[in-house]
């Protein structure tokens, strides 16, 4: 019996070059074009959903947090040496002066970080415990963090 | 009586050039009969990320293809094949199963990361629809990226059954089905690497942070009751950055075409760590 090479006509031939080369030379050629390559698009196209959107303002927050707490700390340890005083008596003297916009402004500065990154920080807690990570929860439990932070901020505005 | 034969017949009289339309067509998958004549094209606008390395010095650019939805089929990797098969024959992809289990066919698909194959193309034809490549990864051609590094981090993590001792008997390791019910949700990972690269964490510290995938897989070896490494394999992931850049974004488990969760797994294993 003929072998099935002999019996199957050749249909189409690729015209294709092919190289040989030695594993080295592969090598070099590998290496030559990934120094080539281009980094696909990412964070400029990637869908801003509600996970990452809310991840990233818990690092925001938690930086501008961090530095005002370390800026008012230092302030109030090296001000006076430069003849200034950055005490609460200070500061509240100086915020009674504002006119009442101002006052709401710097209010809303201040509440709107503190309420997001505290309630956004229980619910990474809740994390934790390797619960409420389904994405159905993980939606619920933004959803939540942002009325509540909402709430806290127009009580702490009304303060 | 045996009439359901007829076309069949009729297929092997047919000439070699339908038979070889025929072929195309079969690789076209799907391509939907032609459409009625009194049907109203319904062209829809595909941009589709372009770089080629035989052309270094240029820069990737986004290339615009119409595509008539009456003559093609349902999911997204029957346009990108209709447009490779009739417009554009450089266009390159990976495919091969398009039926969402070998995870060649992951790309970014209007803004998320899914399978092609798994992907409804969206009819609105006023809406254009991008396809770029798997985000934040070295591009080999157009859509194909370099998974290079993922694949070494998976052999990283030795992802097979490690054992002190074997059965006796020769057979095979046996466990209950209460601990084979702990490995649903795990296994069917195709290692498809969309929800590493939708994972922020993965797109900046990619050489040193295995990403949500490779934990997914070191969760399914940690929670096999069969295996005797995990304290070896905990070892391996107390560090600063194997592990632990996971900030719980969750990006991966909301864009995971197989419906698994890797969040809740890197949860897990960072519980088993804690406590």
């Amino acid at each position: 019996m003929a072998p099935a090479s002999r019996m199957l006509p050749v249909v189409a031939r690729r015209a294709a070059s092919i190289q040989s080369m030695t594993p080295a030379e592969a090598q070099e050629l590998l290496v030559k074009q990934r120094s080539n390559r281009p980094t696909s698009p990412h964070l400029a196209i990637y869908k801003v959903q509600i996970t990452m959107a809310l991840s990233s303002m818990h690092r925001i927050t938690g930086v501008a947090l961090s530095a005002s707490l370390y800026g008012l700390g230092l302030s109030y340890v090296f001000a006076p040496m430069l003849g200034y005083s950055v005490s609460s008596t200070a500061i509240a003297a100086a915020f009674g002066g504002l006119p009442v916009a101002a006052k709401f402004a710097a209010k809303l500065l201040a509440a709107t970080p503190f309420s997001f990154h505290a309630f956004n920080g229980i619910r990474h807690l809740i994390w934790d415990t390797a619960s409420q990570l389904t994405n159905k929860a993980v939606v619920q439990t933004g959803v939540a963090v942002l009325g509540a932070s909402a709430v806290t901020v127009v009580g702490l505005l009304l303060l | 009586m045996n009439t359901y034969k007829q076309p069949l017949r009729a297929l092997f009289r047919t000439n070699n050039s339908l038979a070889s339309t025929m072929f195309a067509r079969t690789l076209a998958t799907a391509t939907s009969e032609p459409a009625a004549p009194e049907k109203a094209p319904r062209i829809k606008e595909f941009q589709i990320y372009r770089w080629n390395p035989d052309d270094p010095s240029s820069k990737p650019h986004m290339q615009t293809y119409s595509v008539d939805l009456n003559a093609c089929g349902p999911m997204m990797l029957d346009a990108l094949l209709k447009i490779k098969n009739e417009q554009d024959s450089t266009l390159t992809l990976r495919r091969s199963c398009r039926e969402g289990i070998c995870g060649s066919c992951a790309m970014n698909i209007n803004g998320t990361n899914t399978l092609a194959c798994l992907c409804r193309i969206n009819t609105d034809t006023a809406q254009t629809t991008k396809v770029y490549p798997l985000p934040h990864m070295f591009v080999i051609k157009d859509l194909v990226p370099d998974l290079t590094q993922f694949y070494k981090q998976y052999k990283s993590i030795k992802p097979y059954l490690q054992r002190t001792d074997y059965p006796e008997d020769g057979r095979e390791t046996l466990q209950s089905i209460a601990d084979r019910k702990k490995l649903d949700g795990l296994y069917e990972c195709i290692l498809c690497a969309c929800c590493s690269t939708s994972c922020p964490s993965y797109w900046w510290n990619q050489s040193e942070y295995l990403g949500p995938a490779i934990l997914l897989q070191t969760y399914r070896w940690l929670a096999d009751s069969r295996d005797h490494a995990t304290a070896e394999r905990k070892l391996a992931l107390q560090n600063s950055m194997s592990l632990y850049r996971c900030h719980t974004i969750m990006n991966c488990s909301k864009t995971c075409p197989k419906g698994l969760n890797p969040g809740l797994a890197i949860a897990r294993i960072k519980k088993s760590m804690a406590l």
